[in-house]
């Protein structure tokens, strides 16, 4: 339990770094007066304005120190609050409670085409190591590594949704189904990385567990090799396919910026960037803290199976 | 990131333990030979770029639109009528650049503060752990854009941002590489011997951190390429000049010109395919051959 | 009282204009930052393209290519669903402190109704008020409300609803800044009783009414701009007295709008409508080509095109009437504000390159102010693009005057647009094709709102933007004023000229026709000559729907005017169907 203490002690400094960070982002890189009120927020705007700007130095506490600022921020958004949008004062979290879900679907999709296409193809192939087909697996999960997620993007909407018509071309959530169909090209447009990721990791391993005394005892009782390689060396070969699950999730967020755009996905990834582009910070970092928040606790969780499955792990804390 | 590879095979003969020194070109393979090619030759055409008898990339109708590939025209022409061949070689400057830009700051920062916390331990080898997994933690691409938006679409912000990213990894790597040789008898003769720690950072870790370094420095210039042109492709790289991102995000923005000109956005897809091919299949093999030298130790 | 936050973007697309205006378009991008794409558009294509539509066809703005959805064997539904994707998402959609384009228009315009429309005819129509009586001199306008008007939450259209509206308008520092040039600045607007109200021009005005027919003449419940003062969220849930109300709105994703059970006049046929924003051109002609939505709207040349190769299997109208794609020169900063720099960036403007390679036979190209589709265009008034050799005697001289603006003897220049968007980089690459001999250009790509800002605050040389489009000329005189020329300015171009000043006043009070003609092909003249814009094409506007769209061009007003099948965009809808 010390361990689980001290990472959870661990997670909780690094969302403050993290929040730290973007907070003063916002606030050194520029002027914060200028990020609300644009143009107006100089002198030089007129007289006119000089009200409006009191008005905003007061409601946004600029005349407070840094610190108080920061302080202040970090006390509502633990509440939940992230303030009202620069763009149009709605309430962000009220914003990302309706993309949030989509972008976490997509996400979770993600994984799991990667993971359903990427283990059964590790075990293949670990069973055929070196072998012919073994080597062009080998390549062609290397080139999937190689493939920029925006062109992907770009060619799978082309030829599956606006070509060929296979896929519909706009998010639909009427119901499970469309919504599984009209995300389906986004999740395997991020799939597809991670496949790659995860078969050339999972088929590592496995090729040395499979070298394993236990393997060869199973084997000679005469079990047949699929229950072998599933039954017995998938689990011990998963380490480090789990340590990279938790970072890909990483990975999977910046990809999610592109699909999200690409198929009109409206998620989190297509709201940050609009959000960044037209300096709507409350948006910008109440996104960057979830999608932190997130990172952390998924990979406090691996960390967490991780250490389950393998107890020395704890040791080394 | 041509010059690493003689600095690799260079490197190599100092290895203490290396059991066949003159088979590393050939354990290295002839897949890597290859990549290694490519990427030479995709760095001389962009260095070359002013010299080489291509069209100017920024003038418009040099061909019809989106005229396809022919023998005036290796690589046709784009939506402007411009020679794809030519904004793809221009394109390469921008994109290669900014990937060893980038990955050059990450090293800097990266490598040294991971060296210095792996060698010295202690509070401050705490604080800088501390800081990759924070900097590990912030969502990259949104710190990508948010620090280019803020600061501005050049060349060196963009590297900057990229570079920023790239710290974490390969300073976390360097680290991990240095606790592993600091233990080595090497290192505590050197020690013993009255050898300064710069002496030993310098003569002792660093020829060997290296080795796995440079690989991760050939994955990284990949992955900051890609970068490159994610930002380009949601239309915040580099403001008013020619990149492999740009070039793909303006051919590849709208169905109708996929249809039109597919050449225009596939052969700069196809050459950062090959690019990023090359880069990780180089950064692999050195990795693999180097590694397994790791563990015979 | 307002709030700051939101005071930038108002700035922004404020200007885009609006307000009184109509339309949209502020720079060019009235589509948001993602993807403008406004521009690429043009013209010149062999078909003239005749204005909107002969209604009750449904029919292409270029004659040529008219396509109907079957009048005989149109069978009309009533209820259903219709989903259109829209170019824009609304940052809000109260008419009285944020600016609409067009893709709010079109919502706001189904929400709130407009005291009066413009027809087909090209005039002002009484929609929600009874009548518009002038005094003699057009000084002054008695505006007389319709009787039984309700609001959708059941609240009276009277004339304190309206003034309440009015007030709000004036209230907001920025919508004010745009129209409040058109009024009396001591009492704009009295009320005279229960249902009667007088509006006072600055000045004689006899075309008033336009002003009432887009933004400014949306009136909203009192009870929810009272409410709203409290709580700015329901800036995102109007209330108004159109035939459609919001019945769900979730930001970046759908507005779904229902019939208003209270409507005064004929309810909508659709039960109803869902609204998807997809900024991205191409994605918005992608989802309505693969039938993901039956309606949609759109600019860029590409999905034009697209459409156009559909062709009779879907409904496509073309309007080129509206605004226009232009380069908006500085005069009030070097070098643009030399008028030889401006007219070698004229000459040198490669308008055949933009013609082939980006509007590629689209939409129209531009000369002056306005379409051949108006009735104010001015045939043989001939912008001198394309011509070079013009451009280099005079920038030999500018820069034997003013060395320090140039560099080896070019000029050097900002020139700023906007973005993301691959057609603004596509433009951007052909201008600077053809300007490389004369100018240093440095190309700034920049967020749509912070671009629109530039321009307002005059922080440019030389800008991509979007202008003019109203039905009545009148409207769009304050972005050539002198008078607006302040520290934020909607007179972009920042080019003060008192001749054209006293013209603009003259043709306001003038309701002969051919006089006002003959007035406004002076104004263009006088605006060609000053150099201030590069006019490049006149936008066209594309709407497409699936066959099964009925009703597109059935509209009319109150009065019985036909009213245009679609306007810069907007389509109405209470007359829409489904046909089976």
């Amino acid at each position: 339990m010390k361990f689980v203490a001290t990472r959870l002690v661990q997670m909780v400094l690094v969302v403050v770094a993290v929040t730290f960070l973007a907070f003063g982002a916002m606030n050194f890189l520029g002027d914060p007066l200028f990020n609300i009120l644009g143009p107006i927020a100089s002198e030089d705007a007129g007289p006119e304005f000089a009200e409006i700007r009191a008005e905003a130095r007061a409601e946004y506490y600029l005349d407070d120190p840094f610190v108080v600022r920061y302080g202040r921020w970090l006390g509502d958004i633990v509440q939940g609050d992230f303030g009202r949008s620069f763009k149009n004062e709605t309430n962000v979290s009220t914003d990302l409670k309706n993309k949030l879900p989509i972008t976490i679907f997509l996400m979770v999709y993600a994984q799991v085409i990667a993971v359903v296409i990427s283990i059964p193809w590790a075990l293949w192939s670990a069973s055929k190591a070196y072998r012919a087909v073994d080597k062009a697996s080998t390549v062609i999960s290397f080139s999937m590594l190689g493939v920029p997620v925006f062109a992907l993007a770009v060619l799978l909407f082309w030829i599956f949704a606006v070509k060929w018509q296979v896929f519909p071309t706009r998010y639909d959530d009427t119901d499970f189904f469309s919504k599984l169909n009209s995300m389906f090209l986004a999740a395997l447009t991020l799939a597809v990385p991670l496949i790659a990721t995860y078969q050339r990791l999972l088929r590592t391993d496995l090729i040395s567990t499979l070298q394993e005394d236990f393997i060869a005892v199973a084997r000679a009782k005469g079990l047949p090799q699929w229950w072998v390689l599933f039954r017995h060396a998938l689990r011990p070969s998963m380490f480090s396919m789990l340590t990279v699950f938790g970072i890909q999730t990483g990975a999977l967020i910046g990809g999610s910026l592109i699909v999200e755009q690409q198929f009109s996905i409206p998620g989190i990834g297509a709201a940050v960037v609009e959000a960044i582009i037209r300096d709507d910070f409350p948006v910008v970092l109440a996104i960057v803290v979830i999608v932190s928040v997130i990172f952390v606790v998924v990979n406090f969780l691996v960390d967490l199976l991780y250490s389950f499955l393998d107890p020395r792990v704890r040791l080394d804390g | 990131m041509a010059e690493l590879t003689p600095d690799v095979v260079a490197a190599a003969p100092e290895e203490p333990v290396l059991p066949d020194p003159p088979s590393i070109a050939k354990q290295l393979g002839l897949g890597f030979w290859i990549s290694v090619g490519f990427l030479g030759l995709i760095v001389a055409l962009a260095v070359l770029a002013p010299v080489l008898p291509i069209a100017d990339p920024n003038e418009t109708a040099v061909g019809g639109k989106f005229e396809s590939p022919n023998p005036g025209l290796w690589f046709g022409a784009d939506s402007t009528g411009r020679d794809v061949l030519a904004l793809t070689i221009w394109g390469a400057r921008i994109s290669l650049l900014v990937g060893f830009l980038a990955i050059m700051i990450g090293f800097l920062v990266g490598g040294t503060l991971g060296l210095v916390s792996g060698y010295f331990r202690g509070v401050f080898d705490k604080i800088v752990s501390f800081v990759f997994v924070t900097l590990l933690s912030f969502p990259a691409l949104i710190l990508a854009i948010l620090i280019t938006t803020l600061l501005g679409r050049t060349v060196f912000w963009i590297s900057l941002s990229l570079g920023i990213l790239a710290i974490a990894p390969v300073g976390r790597l360097a680290r991990a590489q240095t606790l592993v040789f600091a233990e080595r008898d090497f290192v505590t003769a050197a020690r013993i011997l009255g050898a300064s720690d710069k002496r030993i950072i310098m003569k002792e870790l660093l020829p060997n951190v290296v080795i796995p370094m440079s690989a991760l420095a050939l994955l990284g210039m990949g992955i900051a390429i890609v970068a490159e042109g994610t930002l380009a492709f949601l239309g915040i790289s580099v403001s008013g000049g020619l990149s492999w991102g740009k070039q793909i995000f303006e051919a590849g923005s709208s169905a109708r010109n996929l249809q039109d000109g597919p050449h225009a956005a596939l052969f700069p897809i196809g050459v950062v395919f090959l690019t990023v091919l090359s880069l990780n299949y180089a950064g692999d093999r050195i990795r693999e051959v180097f590694d397994a030298k790791e563990l015979a130790l | 009282m307002f709030e700051r936050r939101r005071l930038r973007q108002l700035l922004a697309v404020f200007f885009v204009f609006s307000l009184v205006a109509s339309a949209c378009g502020g720079g060019d991008g009235d589509s948001s930052s993602t993807d403008a794409d406004p521009a690429g558009e043009e013209s010149s294509d062999t078909d003239t393209t005749d204005a909107p539509v002969e209604e009750g066809v449904d029919e292409t703005a270029d004659g040529s290519d008219a396509i109907t959805a079957d009048d005989e064997t149109v069978e009309v539904v009533e209820g259903g669903t219709i989903r259109m994707a829209l170019q824009t998402e609304a940052d809000a959609l109260n008419p009285t402190n944020t600016p609409l384009n067009r893709a709010p228009i079109l919502l706001a315009t189904a929400i709130f109704d407009t005291l009066v429309v413009v027809g087909e005819d090209n005039e002002w129509h009484n929609n929600l008020t009874e009548s518009w009586t002038p005094n003699e001199g057009f000084t002054s306008w008695e505006v007389k409300m319709r009787d039984g008007v309700v609001f959708s939450d059941g609240n009276v259209m009277d004339a304190d609803a309206v003034i309440r509206t009015f007030e709000a308008f004036l209230a907001d520092p920025l919508t004010s800044l745009v129209f409040r040039p058109a009024f009396d600045p001591e009492v704009p607007i009295e009320k005279i009783d229960d249902m009667t109200f007088q509006l006072n021009p600055k000045g004689p005005n006899a075309y008033l009414p336009f002003y009432f027919a887009e933004q400014l003449g949306m009136i909203g419940s009192p009870a929810w701009l009272d409410a709203r003062d409290e709580n700015p969220e329901l800036d995102q849930m109007p209330i108004g007295a159109g035939p459609y109300m919001i019945s769900e709105r979730i930001q970046d994703q759908k507005t779904v709008l229902v019939r208003n059970p209270n409507y005064w006049g004929e309810p909508g046929l659709i039960e109803t409508f869902e609204f998807f924003p997809v900024s991205q051109e191409s994605a918005r002609t992608d989802q309505f080509l693969s039938g993901d939505v039956e309606l949609m709207h759109g600019t860029d040349a590409e999905s034009i095109l697209r459409l156009r190769d559909e062709g009779d299997s879907i409904i496509r109208i073309e309007d080129s009437s509206g605004e226009e794609f232009n380069l908006v020169m500085n005069a009030q900063v070097p070098p643009f504000d030399d008028i030889r720099v401006r007219e070698a960036a004229t000459a040198a403007f490669p308008k055949e390159q933009y013609l082939e390679f980006i509007s590629e036979g689209t939409s129209l190209e531009a000369d002056s102010l306005f379409s051949t589709d108006t009735l104010w265009n001015v045939p043989g008034l001939e912008q001198a693009d394309d011509r070079p050799e013009v451009a280099e005697p005079l920038i030999a001289a500018y820069c034997a005057d003013v060395p320090d603006q140039c560099t080896d003897g070019k000029v050097n220049i900002e020139y700023q647009t906007d973005g993301p968007s691959a057609a603004l980089e596509r433009i951007a690459t052909v201008v600077q094709d053809g300007w490389e001999p004369f100018f240093n250009i440095e190309v700034q790509v920049i967020p749509n709102d912070i671009h629109i800002q530039d321009v307002i605050f005059g922080q440019y040389d030389v800008a991509t933007w979007r202008y003019h489009g109203f039905s009545d000329p009148d409207v769009d005189t304050a972005f050539l004023s002198c008078e607006t020329i302040l520290a934020l300015s909607i007179n972009w171009a920042r080019n003060c000229n008192e001749e054209r000043d006293a013209l603009m006043a003259e043709q306001r009070a003038t309701t002969d026709y051919d006089a006002r003609y003959a007035i406004w092909t002076e104004i263009q003249e006088n605006f060609r000559d000053s150099f201030q814009y590069i006019t490049i094409t006149h936008t066209n506007w594309t709407v497409g729907a699936s066959p099964s769209v009925g009703g597109l061009c059935d509209a009319v007003a109150p009065d019985g005017a036909e009213i245009p099948c679609q306007d810069k965009g907007v389509v109405r809808l209470p007359q829409l169907f489904l046909t089976n």
